[in-house]
């Protein structure tokens, strides 16, 4: 039975009408215009519900968060190969941990580290592995529970833009 | 507990598929944020001009990509069809606009009534199948089946607004809007029955 007083409910049907007119194509100059606006201040508007969601914060900070990201202003100079790191105050749920946003220079190295407590990072940008074969794209997340050990590498394609949920861990001169 | 990333995408989805593109667009894929603009920002132009007219219509379809971008995570393919859920992102922004304009003039259905200019023979290389079918199952409906489907659809009014507008009962409104609903679900694969939605 068609109910016609919802348009939730046909809103599949209804859409066919508008693939029944004919297509238009945008100016060159729009399709421009917005590829530079998600390179610039909304580059990583995506990935706000993922950080809201590992990073225990609301909608609303979370997407001013990811505002800051590609302002140069907003960052404090690492040492290579840490390009650089932006601190956060994430939610209530993570407690005491240290989170920030961090800039890993492609190709470096993260040498054997164990995590005293749980460690989370989430990848927002570049591509990393650890020395069991797992890899780490965009969206991808790097779970460490307390006394866990890794390595991590970059790889050399790209540098590697990461937010990191971090507590107490000792690097083991390996 | 470790994750794998996201790029590995579910088998269901074919890597040349709308729903995979909007996987990808959620991790920060603007190449397949291109591939997604390109395929239907012609569509939505082409309905956001039916609502708005040129100006208008080229800043909205702007928004609603931007909104695209933004709000990829949220797309469920169990909800509808990517083409669909940013159509009715485009419908819902573009009414805003009408309602806000509908605040300082009366909105007029006349310029948005004749068919033959919306739904002209164009037909290109890269046009679905399903354009034709649709445009060929308009054509039968007839006249005011038509324009109560687009007044409904196009122009955001109520069965009561265009029933006024036609100077014919609601009830009529609505049993026309069932039968090209009913018409454009067949499209779609699913036989409902048109229920002539009379008070």
């Amino acid at each position: 039975m068609v109910m016609i007083d919802s348009f939730e409910a046909n809103r599949e049907a209804w859409s066919l009408l508008s693939t029944a007119l004919d297509p238009r194509d945008p100016p060159a100059s729009a399709r421009e215009r917005l590829l530079s606006e998600i390179s610039g201040p909304a580059r990583y508007a995506p990935f706000a519900p993922a950080i809201a969601r590992h990073f225990d914060l609301d909608g609303v900070a979370s997407r001013a968060l990811l505002a800051r990201v590609p302002d140069p202003t907003a960052w404090t100079a690492g040492v290579e190969p840490i390009l650089g790191f932006m601190h956060f105050k994430p939610g209530p749920r993570l407690g005491r941990a240290h989170c920030g946003l961090v800039r890993m220079k492609s190709g470096m190295r993260v040498p054997a580290h164990r995590h005293r407590d749980r460690e989370l990072s989430y990848v927002l940008e570049g591509l990393l592995f650890d020395d069991e074969g797992h890899e780490y794209g965009p969206g991808g997340v790097i779970d460490m529970p307390a006394g866990s050990i890794h390595v991590l590498h970059v790889a050399r394609e790209a540098d590697a833009l990461v937010a990191v949920a971090q507590a107490r861990t000792d690097f083991l001169g390996i | 507990m470790r994750t794998r990333p996201l790029p590995d995408a579910p088998d269901a989805l074919a890597p040349e598929s709308d729903d995979f593109l909007v996987q990808r667009i959620a991790v920060g894929d603007r190449d397949a944020f291109a591939e997604l603009y390109d395929r239907y920002a012609p569509t939505l132009l082409a309905t956001a001009q039916r609502m708005l007219g040129e100006r208008e219509a080229h800043d909205v379809l702007h928004d609603v990509f931007l909104e695209a971008w933004a709000h990829s995570a949220e797309y469920s393919v169990e909800r509808g069809s990517v083409r669909t859920w940013l159509l009715v992102r485009l419908r819902s922004r573009a009414l805003d606009r009408l309602a806000r304009v509908e605040r300082t003039r009366t909105r007029s259905l006349e310029p948005q009534d004749e068919l033959p200019s919306t739904y002209s023979s164009r037909v290109t290389q890269r046009e679905p199948v399903d354009r034709i079918a649709v445009r060929s199952a308009l054509e039968k409906l007839g006249p005011e089946v038509r324009d109560a489907l687009e007044s409904f659809y196009f122009a955001g009014l109520t069965a009561r607004e265009i029933a006024e507008s036609a100077g014919v009962p609601v009830g009529t409104v609505k049993s026309r809007i069932a039968r090209g609903l009913a018409m454009l679900w067949s499209l779609l694969g699913e036989e409902r029955e048109a229920d002539d939605g009379h008070d």
